[in-house]
């Protein structure tokens, strides 16, 4: 049940909210420059009231009313939405000159209070001018709001027609329009109401009406001396005919009733030529990340989450707001560290409904974290030209700090929306020549670049005298060394007689111990000559063995052993000698060693 | 006895090539603070001095990039390429200031069947390669000599081998020498000024025709020269006669 109420409660609610608009109080004057003579109205217009509210009207001390209050009301329902408004309407003429304000009008409804805006008035002696009075029946102001500028400034241009208050007219229509060379125009929409009505207001002491003719921003594209050509209007003027004798002879006819049909005279009204001053912007000081922007500046900068997941979106919003050229402001790419990938940023420009040079331009960038971390956003720079203090000035935003927390896997995983999606080319930056080398391997001296013969001579014959050497070498000395086994065999034969000529010389001497000692030294020497091997320590078996490998005969063998036998035996238990079995015994060791040498070859 | 030797012919071959290497250390500092000037004149002193090698050239190339005179660089750079045919920071940065060149001109392409040889030529240059002549004679004289001394012994034929090995080295050395001074003894230039026009003839006069515009960092070939004139060739079509003065021989 209390749930019901509640929703009951909402429903009202929403319902009362649809049903009625905003409610505000407004307070407008017909004129807000007059004589002292004059009398002007004043409407205070309450819109969405109730009509029981209490109203605390201001005190009008200054003035003197003349009539009033009327009190008319209106209701209207316009996409379901109704508005009710109840006007208040008074005739006042000032009492003083100079400026007087009529103070807000406050209603109060339910215990809340609603403020309506002040009007200020301003009340010339009639007579008084502040300058040369204008002859002029009717003419074009135009307004400028600044005549020295630089170029990308703007500035707001209006065209006014000024008449006088006696001449009735008709529409205006423009013939010409200014051509506006150098200068890039954006014209301003008036409302319905504005463009029609005409506003009584006091010039150079005389009193006129006016009527807005058009209104430009105007921003300058090159610098130097600039003239705006005049505008042109044609504006029809009724003709006070003179009264023309009624056909009826009746002065009830000449009533303005039965005029229905107006003569109308158009006339060619032309504004002055506006001069302006265009300033280049100074080179000096200009920073590198100028972009043409114009005017006074704020720069706020924001991120939505400071620690976002891998693959999950930080959004950074770059505010500039202020008074400038806003349309033509472009933020330079900001610096955004590669783990982030950046898309082109979303562009919103917000300007305030009267003014299109105040309000401000939002640059949006979705960045998508790509790799785990803590990231660094440095300070973005936005670079303008200062108009007011006419120098070059840099803002910079906050530095953030993002955490980006998961891992690198879940990058290349499954969890990735698209494969490949994120992966690309590594960017060139820029190209420059490549570092200089900072180790040599060899350092050539210039002179030796030429052919050396000295060298060349040195190292040839060097080469020449090792090889002619090498033939030395191997006739003289190497000869003996490298081939003594083959020496050895050959000069056995030699090296056994000369042995055996102490054998001789013990025969003669008829040394029977000293025969045998050296016929058994010159056999057993021979054979080790004849097999490369030391005479040392050789037995006697051994060399049979050997011999028989060598397929010596039996009976040389036999003959062998014999002597050799013999001998020892001799050397051990020596006996008488006997010449004649000597000399046998060294015939028969000579032909031993001959048989050998043949066999042995 | 022989292995002393050689050792000493080693030793006074290297000892020769002394380096000046703090005034090259020197020069690189120059360049790593931003000095090109100054860095510049040092590399050139050190040339000056009588020395050179293919790390000085790129570095003097380097420089004068840095200080935007492309002709110069490029001279440096095609110095420095007979020294470091092969390295890959000389051929990028040669690529790189050929990118400011107007004139097109085609590089000859490699055949890849002379590879295994360019590959081994390009580890000689003008002095190593006439360095190791003469180092390969003197072994290959060794080597032959112990072949004499052991021809009738079983060690004989072991060095059979080591002495073909070395002749066929000893013969590929000296045509790489003998390459290299070929090619060495060709001339090239670099075109220094802005633009030059090429003649038919080395003078000024009437009779001498425009054949054909040169602009900055081109190189060429030099034919022929006399006192004060360079005879030019691009391809077999395009010869012709410029001004000493307007061109640096590489």
């Amino acid at each position: 049940m209390k749930k019901l109420n509640k929703y009951a409660l909402l429903f009202i609610s929403l319902i009362s909210v649809s049903v009625f608009a905003q409610k505000s109080v407004k307070m407008s004057a017909s004129a807000t420059e007059m004589f002292k003579t004059d009398v002007f109205d004043l409407e205070i217009i309450l819109e969405n009231f109730e009509s029981e509210v209490s109203v605390q009207y201001p005190q009008f001390n200054d003035l003197t009313k003349i009539s009033g209050p009327f009190q008319s009301s209106s209701t209207s329902i316009i996409n379901g939405k109704m508005s009710k408004s109840i006007t208040l309407s008074y005739q006042f003429a000032p009492k003083r000159t100079g400026k007087i304000t009529i103070e807000p009008v406050v209603v109060i409804e339910s215990g809340k209070n609603y403020r309506s805006n002040e009007i200020t008035v301003n009340v010339i002696e009639q007579g008084q001018s502040s300058g040369a009075s204008d002859s002029r029946e009717m003419f074009i102001v135009a307004e400028i709001s600044s005549k020295d500028i630089y170029v990308g400034e703007m500035v707001r241009l209006d065209y006014t027609l000024y008449i006088k208050p006696e001449f009735n007219l008709s529409l205006p229509s423009l013939s010409s329009e200014p051509k506006f060379t150098n200068f890039v125009k954006d014209q301003i929409e008036y409302s319905q109401e504005k463009a029609t009505r005409l506003t009584q207001t006091i010039y150079k002491g005389q009193k006129y009406n006016t009527l807005p003719l058009r209104s430009y921003w105007l921003t300058p594209t090159s610098s130097g001396d600039k003239v705006i050509d005049p505008l042109s209007v044609i504006v029809p003027i009724e003709v006070k005919t003179k009264k023309r004798k009624s056909p009826f002879g009746d002065p009830f006819f000449d009533d303005d009733i039965f005029n229905t049909f107006k003569n109308y005279n158009e006339k060619n009204v032309l504004s002055e030529d506006i001069k302006v001053k265009v300033n280049p912007m100074p080179a000096e000081g200009k920073p590198s990340d100028f972009n043409g922007a114009v005017g006074s500046f704020n720069l706020n900068t924001a991120i939505d989450n400071d620690s976002v997941a891998v693959n999950d979106a930080v959004t950074m919003k770059i505010i500039i707001s202020g008074k400038g050229n806003l349309n033509d402001i472009n933020l330079p790419q900001p610096v955004i560290p590669k783990d982030f990938e950046v898309y082109d940023p979303k562009r919103t420009v917000q300007l305030d409904q009267n003014s299109k040079n105040t309000g401000n331009v939002i640059f949006e960038y979705l960045l998508l974290a790509r790799t785990p971390g803590r990231h660094t956003i440095n300070k973005i720079p936005f670079s303008f030209f200062d108009t007011k203090e006419k120098k070059y000035k840099t803002l910079y935003g906050k530095e953030y700090s993002i955490i980006v927390t998961g891992s690198e896997s879940a990058v290349s995983g499954g969890q990735r929306p698209s494969a490949g999606y994120s992966r690309r080319d590594i960017e060139v930056l820029a190209s420059d020549i490549r570092y200089i080398k900072k180790s040599f391997n060899d350092m050539y001296p210039i002179s030796e670049k030429k052919f050396q013969s000295g060298k060349f001579l040195i190292s040839f014959f060097i080469s020449v005298i090792m090889i002619i050497s090498s033939f030395f070498i191997k006739l003289y000395f190497m000869k003996n060394l490298q081939n003594s086994a083959a020496v050895r065999r050959k000069k056995a034969v030699k090296n056994a007689n000369k042995r055996l000529k102490n054998s001789y010389k013990a025969l003669e001497s008829n040394d029977l111990l000293k025969f045998y000692k050296t016929l058994d030294e010159a056999l057993l020497k021979f054979i080790a000559d004849k097999f490369n091997i030391s005479h040392a320590g050789i037995i006697s078996d051994e060399i049979i063995e050997r011999l028989k490998e060598k397929g010596v005969e039996d009976s040389i063998l036999n003959d062998l052993k014999d002597l050799l036998m013999k001998s020892a035996s001799i050397q051990f238990a020596p006996s008488k000698p006997d010449s004649r079995e000597m000399s046998a015994d060294i015939e028969k060791a000579r032909n031993l060693m001959s048989g050998l040498n043949e066999r042995l070859k | 006895m022989r292995k002393i030797l050689l050792f000493i012919i080693f030793l006074i071959s290297y000892t020769l090539f002394s380096l000046p290497a703090t005034d090259f250390d020197e020069a690189n500092l120059f360049y790593e603070k931003g000095e090109y000037q100054n860095a510049v004149q040092s590399y050139e002193k050190i040339i000056a001095g009588g020395y050179e090698n293919g790390e000085i050239y790129y570095n003097l190339g380097n420089s004068y990039y840095k200080l935007g005179d492309i002709a110069l660089s490029i001279v440096n750079y095609e110095r420095a390429l007979k020294f470091l045919p092969k390295d890959a920071d000389l051929i990028e940065n040669l690529k790189i200031a050929r990118l400011s060149l107007v004139d097109k001109i085609e590089e000859p392409t490699e055949v890849p069947f002379f590879t295994l040889y360019s590959d081994t030529k390009n580890s000689f240059n003008i002095y190593t390669a006439q360095k190791r002549f003469f180092i390969t004679m003197i072994i290959l004289g060794l080597i032959f000599s112990i072949y004499i001394i052991l021809k009738n012994t079983a060690a004989g034929k072991l060095v059979l081998l080591p002495l073909y090995a070395i002749l066929i080295i000893f013969m590929t050395v000296s045509y790489i020498y003998y390459d290299i001074s070929i090619e060495n003894s060709r001339r090239f230039g670099v075109v220094a000024s802005d633009k030059i026009s090429v003649l038919s003839s080395p003078d000024e006069n009437i009779n001498s025709k425009e054949l054909f515009f040169l602009h900055k960092g081109t190189k060429a070939e030099i034919l022929r020269s006399n006192e004060q004139w360079f005879e030019i060739s691009l391809d077999e079509e395009k010869k012709g006669w410029i001004k000493k003065d307007s061109v640096i021989e590489i």
